[in-house]
């Protein structure tokens, strides 16, 4: 494998070079225009974000490219042989390609990265350059070349028939970033990247192993071909429905409930739900339609149009994480002042930084301000738990305190203390008739403290309680308070129902009553077959209830359902729906057919294909060859050139004619040429 | 351990719907030098490919060295050298390096031998590869080939496109591997001469369809041709078992027949010729004839047979017209 890699190196090392030179000059160029000057002075942080994105694109530019011009050329008959013929397996082989092309990647990715921190740090001068940050821009890069890398091998292998299928598995790469690139932790980032790369991996594996003939290839390579190319082919689809749902004059609704972005509100006892109906050709605008519920009466109070101005939501107890690619979610910073600090989710600290000479100044700890030259060794300056919220920057809502910050942000007060084994689940903090009050979430109550830390009441929670992915809390008075807990939970495949209970409590923590609230279900019944054979379609890492890997990129991925299934054309959806069953269900009748299936089988395969959609074809792909045929000398009917026996007739396939020249020996001659054969 | 190092059992492979290879039986004697004999699209490098394993057969099987084709083991590999037909090198690197690329594959390597024929071929260790001649190239590819002494070297059409001098040189070191008496070699070539110079064994694929598969010597034995002349017309001819092709000219019919016997002669003395006999053939010649177009040809049109869909006019030359 030495051998491979270090011959990969040297064929394609150039090309490498190359391309982390070019990239370097792009930094040096995008830098300057981009960073160097009003951005950077506007909002420094905000260049992690564009660097995580410049990475991105430059990885997966960079995957894609070596993946064809390690396989491409390759791909002559001989040239093709005299690698593969060596006393070496093909994995091997393979191996030794796909290590030398990761390493590549990592070099191209690290050449322009450490010209980037030169340029930043030096050329720039920003001292706010981390080594963690840097390390997550390039890993990010790194991981999106990765997944475009295998794909783009995968591309290079096949050999598709049909123009521009080879695109397929790219297609596949750029939405697995794209949606990796969207999760809020760079654990998830790592985990899903994984996930893909192994299906990723195997396909191009089997690929090259087989060179791209899917009939060659193992069933674990082929499911795993047929899954990248057939999340490929869905999303090419979605975006061709999409494309085409915006043409039509009717509205697609993007649900999601979006009541933590409220700002805090109280003093009246409504919850809210929000549905963004788009409709381009109604003054191009997104509307907002609300189902609003009187928690005291329990009932659905009425259907309200631009619901927003209600206001009828406290800000419900979702923990919301900065994202990987934001550097800190505390910002405070007056217009008119060259020193704006930030919090440092690495450090955790409050850091200040000074605009003018772009340099960090000091730092804020729990226990007040530093100096940057006079910072303690002992880690007392650094906040030791979670940053849960920060509430407009007047306080910090850590997971084991919340800390009251002033206007400059370099005095600190110790507002609420937590206890060891139960911390903070989330801090809300919320205005009760302008009195500032703080709702904490523990992991077995719910807790109120107000502005000077004490606690004013503790409910306890149920069991059931304690799943909720949602909380919330109306407070109607000092002494009157609706708690609310949320939770998704799947009744089909792709079908969510909002599990939502309620606890009326008094002032003092007494639970009053306790009931439910019927959110219903999200879709119709008229899409739930619809809904049901794209179930299996939709890769994996797109599905909302991957929320075990991440909870809050379901937002995102209920809107790409919602262009299928929420379509609010009840007619085109029974259109769509029909010739959806209709597509699959030939689809399998023809391959199970092709395949040469008894009767029984291929009605076996229709119905599987009715109830799991491509699932099932993929299944029916991956088990049964996919053989040529041609006619039967005796029959007339159409056999599989592979099989010596005729189905129909059972008659072997017709030996070579023979004519009487054939110069045979008696010692090379089979049993069959024996019979007919000259000696 | 088995008599033959390559044993095929209906091996048959379909591209599309044509069948490139059909149905074919070949057994490759250990320790022979085995001539593997075509036209072009005959369906030798792609019998040769699916031996190596880098093209799946659509029907039957075929072992190498007792190994299954389709799942050669990389131990198996390593006893089998093979030389592809476009003489392939990895152009970028010297020829030292390639030696040294190819032997980090291999358990066994004799670097006297990639030497030996690396200075055969007066190669510069320092010369990149994609500099060299077609010749050079091929004697590099050779010298990788056989430096890890396989006990079988399959070389596809390795004169393909070289000079005599290059071609003489091929065919020596090919000589050279050959002096153990256990190795084998199966070579695909049009160059019928080489193949004389050093085959013990030929097969001969038409059309997919292997016609022919024996020793040399009884390859030249079964082909033959022979020239009956006659007074006047030329007769009709019977139906001659084995006949390859006939060319009629004036008062005379050369004939070439396959698996001559006791009855091809009774038929053709049948005939009443003024002078028979058998006209001597190279290789070349009776490979020509056997994988020719079949059938009879004729010089003059005025005395063609009736038999159009065999008839072939090849020159309109009346001799007994000429001054």
């Amino acid at each position: 494998m030495k051998a491979m890699i270090w011959k990969e190196l040297r064929e394609c090392g150039t090309w490498a070079v190359l391309a982390g030179a070019v990239w370097c000059i792009f930094n040096y160029f995008g830098y300057h225009t981009m960073f160097s000057t009003e951005d950077v002075i506007r909002d420094p942080l905000r260049i992690w974000e564009g660097k995580i994105i410049l990475n991105v694109v430059l990885g997966a530019v960079a995957g894609g490219m070596l993946g064809v011009i390690q396989i491409l050329p390759e791909l002559r008959r001989d040239q093709w042989a005299f690698l593969l013929h060596r006393p070496a397996s093909a994995t091997t082989l393979f191996a030794g390609k796909a290590i030398a092309g990761i390493l590549m990647l990592i070099a191209i990715i690290s050449i322009s990265e450490a010209f980037g921190y030169y340029l930043l740090r030096f050329h720039l001068k920003l001292e706010i350059v981390s080594f963690w940050y840097l390390a997550v821009a390039v890993s990010i890069g790194i991981l999106a070349g990765a997944v475009f890398y295998f794909s783009a091998v995968i591309a290079a292998l096949r050999p598709a028939k049909v123009f521009g299928s080879r695109l397929l598995s790219l297609i596949t790469a750029l939405a697995i970033v794209v949606v990796l690139f969207l999760q809020p932790s760079f654990w998830q980032v790592l985990l899903c990247t994984v996930l893909c790369l192994i299906g990723l991996v195997l396909a191009a594996q089997s690929c090259f192993e087989a060179k791209g003939e899917y009939r060659r290839m193992k069933t674990v390579g082929r499911v795993a071909l047929g899954s990248t190319l057939l999340a490929g082919g869905s999303i090419f689809g979605m975006g061709v429905i999409a494309f085409l749902s915006a043409l039509v004059p009717r509205g697609f609704v993007a649900t999601y409930f979006d009541s933590h972005n409220l700002e805090p509100y109280s003093g009246s006892y409504y919850r809210s739900d929000y549905y963004n109906l788009y409709d381009q050709f109604m003054d191009s605008q997104y509307y907002s339609y609300s189902v609003a519920y009187d928690l005291g009466r329990n009932v659905s109070m009425q259907m309200l149009k631009n619901t927003r101005e209600v206001r009828a939501e406290t800000r419900t107890a979702v923990v919301t994480k900065p994202a990987y690619r934001q550097y800190g979610r505390y910002i405070k910073r007056k217009e008119e002042d060259d020193i704006f600090s930030y919090y440092d989710t690495v450090g955790k600290r409050i850091v200040f930084y000074s605009m003018e000479n772009r340099r960090i100044i000091g730092y804020s700890g729990p226990n007040g301000y530093y100096d940057v030259n006079h910072i303690p060794a002992d880690g007392s300056a650094q906040f030791s738990g979670e940053l849960l919220s920060d509430a407009g920057g007047n306080y910090l809502c850590f997971t084991d305190a919340v800390f009251q910050v002033d206007s400059s942000g370099r005095q600190i007060k110790r507002l609420i203390d937590g206890e060891a084994d139960q911390p903070f689940q989330n801090v809300v903090p919320v205005n009760v008739g302008k009195i500032q009050r703080f709702w904490v979430v523990k992991s077995n109550a719910i807790e109120q403290y107000d502005a000077e830390g004490k606690r004013l009441l503790s409910v306890p929670l149920g069991p059931e309680e304690r799943d909720g992915q949602y909380i919330g809390a109306v407070s109607v008075d000092a002494d009157k308070h609706f708690l609310w807990f949320g939770r998704i939970t799947k009744t089909w495949p792709g079908v969510h129902h909002l599990d939502s209970k309620c606890a009326e409590v008094t002032g003092t923590g007494k639970v009053l009553s306790r009931f439910e609230i019927d959110f219903g279900e999200q879709e119709g019944d008229i899409v739930v077959p619809f809904n049901m054979m794209f179930a299996g379609v939709v890769w994996p890492m797109l599905r909302n209830d991957t929320h075990l890997l991440s909870q809050q990129n379901w937002v995102v991925i209920d809107q790409l359902y919602g262009v299928f299934y929420r379509a609010s054309d009840i007619v085109v959806s029974i259109n769509t729906l029909i010739a959806a069953i209709c597509l699959s269900v030939m689809s399998a009748w023809l391959f199970a057919r092709r395949a040469r299936l008894k009767l029984s089988l291929c009605c076996l395969w229709m119905g599987l294909t009715l109830l799991f959609g491509a699932v099932a074809l993929i299944g029916l792909l991956a088990l049964y060859p996919w053989p040529g045929h041609l006619a039967c000398g005796q029959c007339k009917k159409l056999r599989d050139i592979e099989n010596e026996e005729c189905p129909h007739c059972h008659v072997p396939w017709p030996r070579p004619q023979r004519d009487g020249t054939e110069i045979i020996s008696r010692d090379f001659q089979s049993h069959a040429l024996a019979s007919g054969g000259q000696e | 351990m088995s008599d033959y190092v390559i044993e095929t059992h209906g091996l048959t492979r379909y591209y599309g719907g044509k069948c490139v290879v059909d149905t074919l039986d070949l057994k490759v004697p250990r320790g022979s030098i085995f001539g593997f004999l075509g036209r072009n699209g005959a369906g030798k490098s792609t019998t040769i490919r699916m031996l190596l394993g880098l093209v799946e057969p659509t029907r039957g099987s075929a072992t190498i060295l007792g190994h299954d084709c389709q799942n050669l083991p990389p131990v198996a590999r390593e006893r089998i050298g093979y030389l592809a037909e476009g003489h392939h090198v990895y152009g970028w690197m010297t020829v030292g390096e390639c030696g040294r690329f190819q032997s980090s594959f291999y358990k066994h390597w004799n670097q006297s031998i990639f030497d030996g024929v690396v200075d055969h071929f007066n190669l510069d260790r320092k010369a990149k590869a994609g500099d060299l001649s077609r010749g050079q190239r091929a004697g590099l590819c050779l010298a990788m080939t056989m430096a890890p002494e396989p006990e079988l070297l399959i070389l596809d059409d390795p004169a393909l496109g070289l000079d005599p001098v290059a071609r003489r040189s091929l065919l020596q070191s090919m000589i050279y591997v050959t002096r153990r008496s256990d190795r084998t070699i199966l070579f695909s070539s049009h160059l019928l001469a080489e193949v004389e110079r050093v085959a013990d064994y030929v097969a001969v694929l038409d059309y997919g369809v292997l016609r022919a598969s024996c020793p040399l010597e009884m390859f030249r034995e079964r082909v033959r041709q022979f020239s009956l002349r006659f007074d006047g017309v030329t007769p009709q001819l019977p139906g001659i078992p084995g006949l390859l092709q006939a060319f009629r000219a004036a008062g005379e019919i050369s004939l070439t027949i396959a698996n001559y016997d006791a009855r091809s002669e009774e038929l053709l003395r049948s005939l009443q010729p003024v002078a028979f006999e058998e006209v001597p053939l190279s290789l070349e010649d009776a490979f020509i004839s056997y994988l020719g177009e079949r059938g009879e040809k004729s010089f003059f049109l005025d005395q063609a047979p009736e038999k159009p869909e065999a008839l072939e006019t090849v020159a309109v030359v009346d001799e007994e017209k000429l001054p």
